[in-house]
């Protein structure tokens, strides 16, 4: 447990989250032994738990690196839950994107480790006084960006920003994350107690072939409202806005020398 | 902007990330750009595949195409409506000074193929640092995308990259395409208040690249065939020194 809240105490400053992986060779769809990486861009955090998800939806490819017979947009997410011992990804299919779900053990690796990197500064919290207009700043010096949001459930929403508007009107600053998909079933309370107190829970996940899911997906997107208003999926298909209970925006530590053209 | 006489292809094939700032009265909208074709002095940029946008309580997924083929310079938006799954297309004029370009020198080349150090790529896929590639085709098109998966194979030592997908429009690469662009433009302008509707076709871009000179678009992958590049480059983000890592 102290290792997971050392990764969250991380993961709330701003530091990155990425899995170094290698595929167990026995298993044939995982190709020859070798070394992947993930970048986990949009990550959630609830107390002593984390999830960290793709962005992409990458074409799925097999292990001779081709696109199988029928293609599919392809997303994956890693958690903390349960001594960190499955995973679970989200395909859809091309042809008629059709939504496929399957929880599957990390044990279809031979080693899944997180990596943390201390790549962003934090140049606003809410709690904290602003110093000068350090968001706008970055932005026209061309920094990416990456935002927390902590909702009213004490779930931090930290996700890379994607689009920037500064809007005349009003004096409007708003961050829009990138968008992700995510099953809203897995991050909730109800599954946490499920899986923390019911080892039996993933009892009939096949260890190769992993268990078919049915949970219902959406594509998750964050707008901050600097003034401390956010939307989520939920209040953006209201057309309305939530307070943030608190917020931070980092920017990704470049060279001192970076050159803007 | 300051160029020192280089084209804005010449930068983009430095490894430089190009960011546009769309000017809306004074109102400003910032984009990144993921995915890039140069040819010559002509490049397509495009945003991340799917930003997303609501339309009556119904999300679209949104990438935004901005194009510059030399005479002329010009913008498209493919929308794909995820309650339906149709995808509309528009492409737009771009009055002068309606949006800047940003160009980062935040990527620094660590492998061009022929004189390139595998071990340099290997060790950067070890410490998980933030790579983009770059691969001239046999039509001349360079392909500059960020990577999203590496694979570095332990007993056969070769070195793959999965890129990260965006949607683009093949008519707009062709050249008969780049010939008619600015009369198109100014038709667009003239007789469609800048904006129209289009209807072309959408592809996806996701490449697998071989470190020894091969790579896979969708259609040689769908036919499980490898083809040969004439160049390849690696880059990889400049941050820092103070960055550390953490492993657990």
């Amino acid at each position: 447990m102290d290792r997971d809240r050392d990764i969250i105490d991380k993961l709330l400053k701003g530091w990155s989250l990425k899995t170094v992986m290698e595929p167990d060779p026995a298993i044939e769809t995982n190709g020859p032994l070798h070394l992947e990486t993930l970048a986990l861009e949009a990550v959630i955090v609830h107390g002593v738990y984390f999830w960290g998800s793709t962005l992409q939806q990458h074409l799925n490819i097999s292990g001779d690196f081709f696109i199988p017979e029928n293609p599919a947009q392809m997303c994956f997410q890693y958690n903390n839950l349960g001594g960190k011992r499955f995973f679970n990804f989200i395909s859809e299919s091309l042809a008629d994107n059709s939504c496929f779900q399957r929880i599957g053990y990390l044990t279809r690796y031979k080693s899944h480790k997180w990596m943390l990197i201390d790549d962003h500064e934090e140049i606003f919290d809410s709690e904290n006084a602003p110093r000068g207009d350090e968001v706008a700043d970055s932005v026209r010096n061309g920094f990416d960006l990456k935002m927390a949001i902590l909702d009213n459930r004490d779930y931090w929403r930290i996700c890379c920003v994607s689009r920037i508007r500064f809007i005349r009107e009003g004096e409007k600053t708003l961050l829009e994350s990138a968008p992700f998909r995510i099953q809203p079933e897995f991050i909730s309370e109800d599954w946490i107690c499920k899986v923390i107190k019911n080892d039996k829970i993933l009892e009939n996940i096949h260890p190769v072939t992993g268990a078919v899911v049915l949970n219902p997906v959406i594509d998750e997107q964050y707008v901050l409202d600097m003034g401390g208003f956010y939307s989520d999926h939920e209040s953006r298909t209201e057309g309305a806005w939530k307070q943030a209970r608190r917020f931070k925006v980092f920017r990704k530590k470049l060279q001192p020398d970076i050159k803007k053209m | 902007m300051k160029t020192n006489g280089q084209s804005i292809s010449d930068m983009l094939l430095k490894g430089m990330s190009m960011k546009l700032c769309f000017r809306m009265g004074e109102s400003q909208e910032w984009l990144p750009i993921h995915g890039v074709f140069v040819k010559d002095r002509s490049f397509w940029a495009h945003s991340m595949h799917h930003l997303l946008e609501y339309s009556d309580g119904v999300p679209l997924r949104i990438t935004t195409v901005l194009a510059d083929t030399g005479e002329t310079r010009f913008a498209s938006s493919i929308r794909e409506n995820l309650g339906s799954h149709k995808i509309d297309q528009l492409i737009i004029s771009l009055p002068a000074r309606s949006v800047d370009l940003i160009l980062v020198d935040d990527y620094e080349e660590i492998y061009q193929s022929g004189e390139g150090d595998a071990e340099a790529v290997r060790k950067a896929i070890a410490v998980n640092a933030d790579l983009k590639c770059a691969f001239l085709d046999k039509d001349g098109f360079w392909h500059i995308c960020r990577t999203h998966i590496p694979y570095a194979q332990s007993d056969s030592g070769k070195i793959y990259f999965q890129t990260a997908p965006f949607k683009f429009q093949p008519v707009f690469l062709t050249e008969e395409w780049r010939k008619q662009a600015a009369g198109q433009m100014e038709s667009i302008r003239t007789n469609h208040q800048g904006i129209a509707v289009i209807n072309t076709a959408v592809s996806h871009a996701q490449y697998m690249v071989d470190l020894d000179g091969r790579y896979t678009d969708m259609t040689s992958q769908m036919n499980k065939s490898w083809r040969d590049s004439v160049a390849i480059r690696i880059f990889r983000q400049k941050t820092r020194r103070d960055i550390s890592r953490a492993i657990y």
